[in-house]
């Protein structure tokens, strides 16, 4: 239930990435027109897809997408699949242990000991032309596809709170500015750090610290699975959970906050009850939704490292084929119609506040402010493939950021990650 | 009723004595066990703001009905729509139940061996397995069967959870019928099936309801088979799996979550205010003897 | 199966002494009953085996196989029996569930005794509080848990309720120990109406008479249910112990709605690590050998317990 939020997030870290590469990519506007043009032809299907349903996504936008493609394809009916509190991931686990999967599931993040399960893209062009594909490729094949990017460094603040403490954004750049001012919207009457419960304070921990630790050692995680690092022995690591403990025990983060939703824990910074939050990228357009985004102000996060950090960057709305999927001709044909098609693309971009290179959509003030971050950013780091950490590796550092509220040390905190994590490959 | 009075009379004065200790036990019920039902009723009626402003007052100016209309008309996560499919489970269940039940309760009780007893712990043993563990192995069995993600295999795996208790509850019931009435009709030329059905079965009235009281709530709340064993290609909601769902998507409107809720709960609390004395006693009995 | 049938068809017909004709016919009609045993539970006996009996089995083998749902399957002997106890999420889960057991079993039993004591007499107003107790037992522990989250949450009823007066919120749920302590509360708070229900209808058993010599013997009140009316209910007692017990030992539904198991895991059960995160996971031959282990557990409590109660009874009739 946690663990979906952390990685999806996470994910929308890849979004900066994804943003970055844009410059790289020149890609391509022509894919709609090929797209429709060959799904038309595709014989009637029955198609069932996983997706994901947040505060920005809800049900009736993808029904509404999806009516969009049934309207152009006679024949072909999508029927959204739902998760209820439970990750895609973990929804397509029960439908495979009950012999009924989906064709299409979105946010799931192939690894080397699932990739067997979906579909291999690689032979598919216009794969080439999508965001971020190559990172998410395993031993070299393409299993995911998306629409977008997101990027996840990001700090949101109010700006009416950063007036009455006498803040400038633009001078907070490393942790101690950041814990300083903390202070002083804590003295202003704010509570300075947003947090929630549900998966939240971990995914919030792991942005903070991954965008310094990934940036100086890109290839982390892989060395935490080969054992050549550890959480207790990182000197960052343990100065990320140092720091964030700081802050609990200063009031800055409110053990209270633990007890809301995360929708809950978004309303209280959109009120104005709270001065920053970090979250992604996909922020943007629930400030939008609720006409306040001229209201709030972005910068990038913190580090103890380098400044600016890499953005946290994932693939946004990305997509695989179930092999068992009976459909693959018309499930190929709806991802790249999702991934490629200039109409689809934009309304997935507008939805959720992501990036594509040759995709544009109207943007707020707040929509500018990420998408300049973006661009005097170094690039993004992509927790994928060989930096995808193990499988309830989000699920874990939530209870243990979350076990920092009442009690526990950031040694402890450490201790007990790694020693989950070797109980996990013994 | 003279005999009770008259035992009662010489306890009532030692009774005011110790009255001021169970008045504050009884009152302490009231806030207790009726203060969330409050809520639950209350809220229901209540705007978001009324809600987290005063969630336990009456703002009986700005009372509307108009939450309430929204969850019985939402397209999604519809309670009120899953009331349907929910009654279905129970009504299939229970007729499966009492339909394998009964034959096999009659042919227990009526057997002296001790092999036949032997039958009777093999479906008690089933007591022991936790269900809902026992789902997840089960999908498997279901799979091999072709039954899976669907209805019938929903009802048959509900069915067979429930036949130990059901068995274990008729078969102490038969027991007190006498053998002299299954002689009787074997002399008149039924056979032993006819016996049970048309002789028997209706002296079992009592046990009857018993099980299909204990089945039908525990079917109507059961939340892990429904969730796990129906597939999502079904699209089917019970109560329980519908407001499961349908709570991740709006844990923050309070409009929705408590006229939902209520939705929920409404059926079994009517059911149980009517039928209040045959549940209690179907209940009781059923947890004594099972 | 077909044996028993056969046995108790042979039980049932007592041999005459007629001649060889009827001796034969005897015969075809005790194979005729035999038959009909077999097909009157039959269906029932293939129905429970099949759905609750096989799937035990199929939960044994694969808690011996490192399956996680889509490849092949390789035996991986007991390891998934000894991660059981190296898992820190595990373990952590079987501490949560036996404090569940241990304290929502005791205070079911408690408050069910106290109030069928104070509930024992026919009255109107009595069975009034008697359904006012019992009412959450008929409702899903899935809709009472969403309810107390409206409740007890950060927002929630009661820390609005509170606010006023300068306290809190207070972390009903969001302290790691007092969410434990809010979910054993709520847990009691739906159960022991039953125990007051099944406890009341024992204590109508109770003759009056016995109570009414030791009143003359001038026996408090206290010490007439300590001593005469508890050991004689005491049989139901320990039925109700043993559901709770075997209830509480599978606590899920309510581990979903009302705390997903947080803060920090500090409120997740072992049924929820299960059902939740195992079986969520690909780590199917690690769920079936969490699932064989609860299921022994329970059996073995249940025994435990009834073994218990049979040596007290014993003990009792000797005395007496």
């Amino acid at each position: 239930m946690k663990g979906k939020g952390i990685w999806r997030r996470v994910g929308a870290v890849a979004v900066v990435a994804g943003a970055a590469s844009m410059v790289l990519a020149g890609c391509s506007s022509n894919g709609s027109a090929s797209a429709s043009a060959d799904t038309a032809k595709a014989e009637s299907a029955h198609l069932r897809i996983i997706v994901n349903i947040s505060p920005n996504l809800t049900v009736a936008y993808w029904n509404k997408l999806f009516a969009k493609y049934e309207k152009a394809h006679p024949g072909v009916t999508v029927k959204l699949e739902r998760t209820g509190t439970i990750s895609a991931a973990d929804k397509l686990n029960q439908d495979l242990a009950a012999g009924d999967p989906p064709d299409i599931v979105q946010q799931v993040t192939p690894s080397a000991d699932t990739a067997k399960l979906f579909t291999d893209l690689s032979k598919e062009s216009w794969t080439k032309k999508t965001p971020l594909v190559d990172n998410y490729k395993i031993n070299g094949k393409t299993y995911l596809v998306g629409a977008g990017e997101q990027v996840q460094s990001l700090v949101f603040y109010n700006k009416e709170a950063f007036t009455k403490a006498g803040l400038d954004a633009a001078k907070i750049k490393t942790v101690a500015q950041f814990t300083k001012a903390m202070g002083k919207l804590k003295d202003a009457g704010y509570v300075p750090l947003q947090t929630a419960g549900q998966w939240v304070t971990g995914s919030q921990f792991t942005l903070f610290n991954d965008s310094t630790t990934m940036t100086k050692t890109p290839d982390w995680i892989k060395k935490r699975r080969e054992g050549d690092v550890t959480f207790a022995g990182d000197k960052d690591y343990m100065k990320s959970l140092k720091a964030y403990k700081s802050w609990v025990d200063k009031g800055y983060l409110q053990k209270s906050d633990l007890g809301l939703a995360y929708a809950d824990g978004q309303t209280n910074f959109l009120e104005g009850k709270s001065a920053m939050y970090i979250m992604g990228s996909f922020f943007v357009p629930a400030a939008d939704q609720a006409k306040a985004s001229d209201d709030f102000g972005v910068f990038s996060m913190p580090t103890t490292g380098t400044y600016p950090t890499k953005q946290f960057s994932n693939i946004a709305d990305p997509y695989v084929v179930v092999k068992q999927s009976k459909n693959q001709k018309a499930a190929i044909s709806l991802v790249k119609w999702l991934t490629t098609d200039k109409t689809a693309v934009g309304s997935e971009l507008a939805a959720d506040g992501n990036f594509r290179k040759g995709y544009t959509y109207t943007m707020s003030s707040l929509g500018k402010g990420v998408q300049k971050i973006v661009d005097a950013s170094p690039g993004g780091f992509v927790e994928a493939a060989d930096e995808q950490p193990l499988p309830g590796y989000s699920t874990e550092l939530n209870s243990q950021i979350q076990s920092l509220y009442s009690g526990s040390t950031p040694k402890q905190v450490a201790e007990n990650l790694d020693t989950w994590w070797d109980s996990q490959t013994q | 009723m003279t005999a009770e009075t008259a035992v009662r009379m010489p306890r009532r004065r030692r009774r005011e004595r110790v009255n001021v200790g169970r008045v504050i036990m009884l009152a302490l019920l009231v806030p207790l066990m009726g203060g969330p039902a409050y809520i639950l009723l209350v809220n229901a009626f209540k705007t978001q703001q009324d809600i987290q402003s005063q969630p336990f007052g009456i703002p009986f100016d700005r009372l509307t009905l108009q939450p309430l209309i929204d969850a019985i008309t939402s397209p999604e996560y519809n309670v009120v729509a899953s009331y349907g499919f929910t009654a279905a489970i129970v009504v299939v269940v229970d007729v499966i139940c009492i339909a394998l039940a009964g034959p096999a309760a009659y042919v227990i009780a009526r057997s002296t061996s001790r092999k036949t007893r032997l039958l009777m712990l093999y479906f008690l043993a089933g007591t022991f397995i936790p269900g809902a563990a026992m789902v997840i192995p089960a999908i498997y069995v279901l799979r091999t069967l072709g039954l899976v993600n669907s209805f019938a295999g929903l009802v048959l795996y509900d069915s067979a959870t429930t036949l130990p208790v059901s068995i274990f509850l008729m078969v102490g019931y038969i027991a007190t019928v006498p053998r002299d009435i299954d002689q009787a009709a074997s002399i008149d030329g039924a056979g032993r099936l006819r016996t049970f059905w048309t002789i028997i079965f209706p002296l079992l009235r009592p046990a009857v309801v018993t099980v299909l009281i204990l089945n039908s709530i525990g079917l109507w709340n059961d939340f892990v088979s429904p969730q796990i064993l129906l597939g999502p290609s079904s699209d089917q909601y019970t109560v329980t799996t519908a407001i499961y769902t349908g709570i991740s998507q709006y844990t923050t409107d309070l409009t929705k979550v408590f006229p939902n809720l209520l939705l929920a709960v409404a059926p079994v609390i009517v059911f149980f205010l009517y039928m209040q004395r045959h549940i209690i006693s179907g209940l009781t009995v059923g947890a004594t003897k099972g | 199966m077909g044996l028993a049938n056969a046995v108790i068809a042979d039980a049932r017909s007592p041999r005459t002494r007629s001649g060889e004709g009827a001796a034969a016919r005897k015969r075809n009609r005790r194979l005729k009953d035999t038959a009909v045993s077999l097909g009157m539970a039959g269906p029932a006996v293939l129905l429970y085996s099949a759905l609750m009996v096989v799937p035990v089995g199929v939960a044994i083998y694969l808690s011996f196989t490192d399956w996680d749902g889509f490849s092949d399957a390789a035996f991986i002997g007991i390891q998934n029996y000894t991660h059981l106890f190296t898992d820190p999420n595990t373990t952590h889960s079987m501490w949560v569930t036996v404090l569940i057991v241990i304290f929502g079993s005791a205070f079911q039993i408690g408050f069910g005794l106290m109030y069928a004591l104070a509930l024992r007499q026919k009255s109107r107003t009595n069975s009034v509080f008697r359904a006012l107790t019992y009412y959450p037992h008929v409702i899903s522990a899935l809709i009472l848990g969403f309810l107390w989250n409206a409740i007890l949450g950060t927002k929630g009823a009661l820390n609005t309720l509170l606010a006023p007066f300068g306290i809190g919120p207070v972390g009903f749920l969001f302290e790691q120990n007092l969410a434990l302590i809010s979910l054993i509360a709520v847990i009691v708070w739906a159960g022991f109406g039953f125990n007051v229900v099944l406890f009341v209808a024992a204590l109508q058993t109770v003759p009056l008479e016995l109570i009414e010599a030791a009143e003359i013997d001038g026996a408090s009140r206290w010490q007439i249910n300590r001593n005469i009316v508890i050991p004689m209910i005491a049989p139901v007692v320990t039925v109700a112990l043993i559901l709770s017990l075997i209830g509480l030992l599978r606590a899920y539904d309510i581990v979903v709605s009302l705390t997903g198991g947080g803060p920090a895991g500090s409120t997740s059960t072992y049924a929820y690590v299960i059902l939740a995160q195992s079986f969520g996971s690909t780590k199917i031959g690690y769920a079936n050998a969490q699932a064989v282990f609860l299921m022994i557990v329970s059996a073995a409590l249940a025994l435990l317990v009834t073994a218990l109660r049979n040596r007290s009874d014993k003990a009792a009739e000797g005395e007496g």
